[in-house]
């Protein structure tokens, strides 16, 4: 009787993790349905009695070695939250070492799910950059805490990827963005992580009043064109905006005649009163 | 007058200027540094207005006080506009305060003409040298250039702006001197072509003085006057040619209150400023010329985009086999883009391209269907007569019940 094929079970928190065990998965040479993998601390219970440790290397296994762009795409594709995730890189990854590089192609079945997961993940990067939306703390004589705080709600935790983005921008200024998951604070020379919180700093911030202003009046309604607005700017990001609280008038006027002219509706009430 | 009110004026007088980007300039950080800002290769889009355009820079005129006197302009002389003007300190302050709180990439700073064209443009290069010198700003900086303006002060202009702009305003030479009679196409032409071999001259000698890195770019406002589309792409493709302009702006002309007897009292449709737009970057990305676009006099067609109105004309060019043909020509099938054609090409190497893969690629299937050939797929329409084709891909608008009321 042939030996009955060995199945694995893998828990991972992070991609880090999943790293280390996918090389010893593929120095093993363990087939990818053969791994059952899960996110750390889920409760979904083992499989067909798995074992959770990591196998032996095998030395007929290929050695996995893949290029670093690709290798990118798996570590930013990892943020996402589907659960089939890990079980997906672990198959593209074993594809690619065996001399299938289909397997990370858009159009091919793997391929194609591996970049919709990193796009929308890219995506979000691309979402905690425009719409964060920083506060300054008022300064008194005890404020040693950053200059500039932010609250978001990025739907994937990808915190750590715009470190390097608002430290290029904020230049010596201290600033911190407050998030579920995690909160990062930067003093204008270093990082700091820390846990997540549970919900927004409260700060009033009086130039939060003339960006809105300018958002108004920088507004055209004679080209209303909401269906645009909301493709760029999805709606569950309005409620952290400043300025998305007036969209709904800015509609309402535009829709209710306002549309006729670019004008502002602000700026002619005002030309008006030049009128000969 | 109040900041904010004239925050309001100069906003409102600025949106008429269409750009936004604020992308191609050169890697800058202050990281660890005194002074503020960034930028990088790409731009970033911090929110969006309910007309679905995007804000990436705070965009206001400096005063919309003006000496001229353009139809077309809310702001011209004869206008009854609120008239504003910011002093350098406030411009300074707004940009530096909106950009520490992420709500902007930086600033596209024009005015409108006050005493003389020379002390109008000294005045915006004083405020973008202040933000770079006094308080190192390193984020994007878009100056428009008045054309009349000297040389030198341009020159200036350039080593602190990311991006310079002059606008031609309308396409022909007759439609300038009938609407903007203090403008003049020469010297707007001169403008661009001192710009043009400014960085030309920092390309070929990198120890010249930085000047305007992410290029110049323009603006042509559509339908203020009977100009076709062959004319204006014409006048576009020209500016590209001579002027290496990264990009011309189209602006689709929307009736000013109390408007002038001369410019139309209805506004251009959107869609003909949206084909113009598709058109010039076929222009610019697929390697389409005008004249394959539109061959004769005339405007583009509103109903179907001008790929595949390409494409419908030019039958005997299809069906492509994707697994065979240049990446050029893939790029020419009406639903395929650059990017989509690319990834075919990329797939291809590994194995045979099928039908599915088109679908994940999320390829327009319906247009595509007709125009190629995978190994799994013939198109059944290949027989089938263009002006047919063209019924069952164009979009069929149920007509307008009461069409004078939505033109009133």
């Amino acid at each position: 009787m042939p030996e009955a094929v060995k199945r694995y079970a893998c828990s991972v928190k992070d991609f880090a993790q999943w790293r280390v065990a996918a090389r010893a998965m593929l120095a093993a040479g363990v087939n990818p349905p053969d791994i059952h993998w899960q996110d750390a601390g889920s409760a979904a219970p083992t499989l067909f009695g798995a074992q959770d440790v990591l196998p032996q290397a095998c030395a007929t296994a290929p050695v996995a070695r893949v290029p670093w762009k690709l290798l990118e795409m798996l570590r930013i594709a990892a943020c996402h939250d589907a659960p089939e995730r890990w079980a997906l890189l672990y198959r593209i990854l074993w594809r690619w070492t065996r001399g299938d590089h289909a397997g990370a192609c858009e159009g091919d079945v793997d391929g194609t799910r591996l970049r919709q997961m990193f796009k929308a993940v890219q995506h979000e990067v691309c979402h905690l950059q425009s719409f964060v939306r920083f506060r300054e703390q008022p300064a008194g004589p005890d404020a040693d805490g950053p200059r500039f705080v932010a609250w978001f709600e990025p739907a994937y935790p990808v915190l750590r990827e715009v470190a390097a983005h608002f430290a290029q921008r904020m230049g010596k200024v201290s600033w911190l963005i407050a998030t579920p998951h995690e909160t990062l604070a930067c003093d204008g020379r270093a990082f700091a992580y820390g846990p997540g919180m549970a919900r927004p700093v409260d700060v009033d911030d009086a130039q939060e009043a003339l960006w809105t202003t300018y958002y108004r009046n920088t507004f055209n309604p004679a080209r209303l064109n909401v269906d645009v607005m909301r493709g760029h700017m999805p709606a569950r990001f309005w409620k952290n905006l400043p300025e998305a609280a007036h969209i709904g008038g800015m509609v309402a006027a535009a829709d209710l005649g306002d549309a006729r002219h670019a004008q502002s509706a602000e700026v002619a009430r005002k030309a008006l009163r030049n009128r000969p | 007058m109040e900041l904010a009110d004239k925050l309001a004026i100069l906003a409102d007088a600025a949106k008429y200027d269409v750009s936004c980007a604020s992308s191609n300039a050169p890697s800058r950080s202050s990281q660890g540094k005194e002074g503020l800002g960034a930028t990088r290769a790409m731009g970033v889009c911090h929110s969006f207005t309910p007309d679905g355009r995007c804000v990436a820079l705070l965009k206001i005129l400096l005063t919309n006080f003006c000496v001229y006197d353009c139809q077309y302009c809310v702001n011209r002389r004869s206008s009854n506009v609120p008239r504003a003007r910011f002093r350098a300190e406030e411009v300074v302050q707004l940009t530096m305060d909106f950009y520490r709180r992420n709500y902007i990439e930086g600033l596209f700073l024009s005015s409108g003409i006050i005493r003389s064209p020379d002390y109008t443009m000294e005045q915006l290069v004083r405020i973008a040298r202040s933000l770079r010198e006094e308080h190192h700003f390193r984020g994007y900086i878009h100056l428009k250039t008045i054309p009349d303006a000297d040389p030198l002060l341009i020159e200036a202009a350039g080593r602190h702006a990311d991006r310079l702009s002059v606008n031609i305003e309308l396409p022909t030479e007759a439609g300038i001197a009938r609407l903007a009679p203090e403008k003049t196409v020469q010297t707007i032409r001169r403008a661009m072509g001192t710009i043009h071999g400014k960085i030309e001259e920092r390309t070929a000698e990198r120890r010249a003085p930085r000047f305007s890195p992410a290029g110049q770019s323009t603006q042509m406002i559509v339908g203020a006057d009977d100009t076709d589309d062959k004319t204006i792409l014409d006048t576009a493709e020209n500016l590209y040619g001579h002027y290496k302009l990264k990009r011309v702006y189209y602006s689709a002309f929307s009736p000013i209150p109390d408007s002038p007897r001369s410019v139309p009292l209805a506004p251009a449709p959107l869609i003909r400023e949206h084909r113009l737009y598709q058109a010039d970057f076929l222009v610019r990305g697929y390697g389409f010329t005008v004249a394959e676009l539109l061959p004769g006099r005339g405007n583009l067609a509103l109903d179907v985009d001008p790929k595949l109105a390409w494409a419908l004309t030019h039958r005997e060019q299809f069906p492509v086999d994707l697994n065979r043909a240049e990446l050029w020509l893939i790029a020419r099938v009406p639903g395929i883009g650059v990017r989509n054609a690319q990834r075919i090409v990329a797939l291809r190497r590994q194995r045979e391209i099928r039908w599915d893969d088109l679908a994940r690629m999320r390829c327009s299937m319906k247009k595509v269907q007709n125009f190629i050939i995978t190994a799994d797929h013939h198109p059944r329409t290949d027989t089938q007569s263009s002006e047919c084709l063209k019924r069952t891909l164009a979009p069929t608008n149920q007509l307008a019940l009461w069409p004078e009321l939505v033109h009133a």
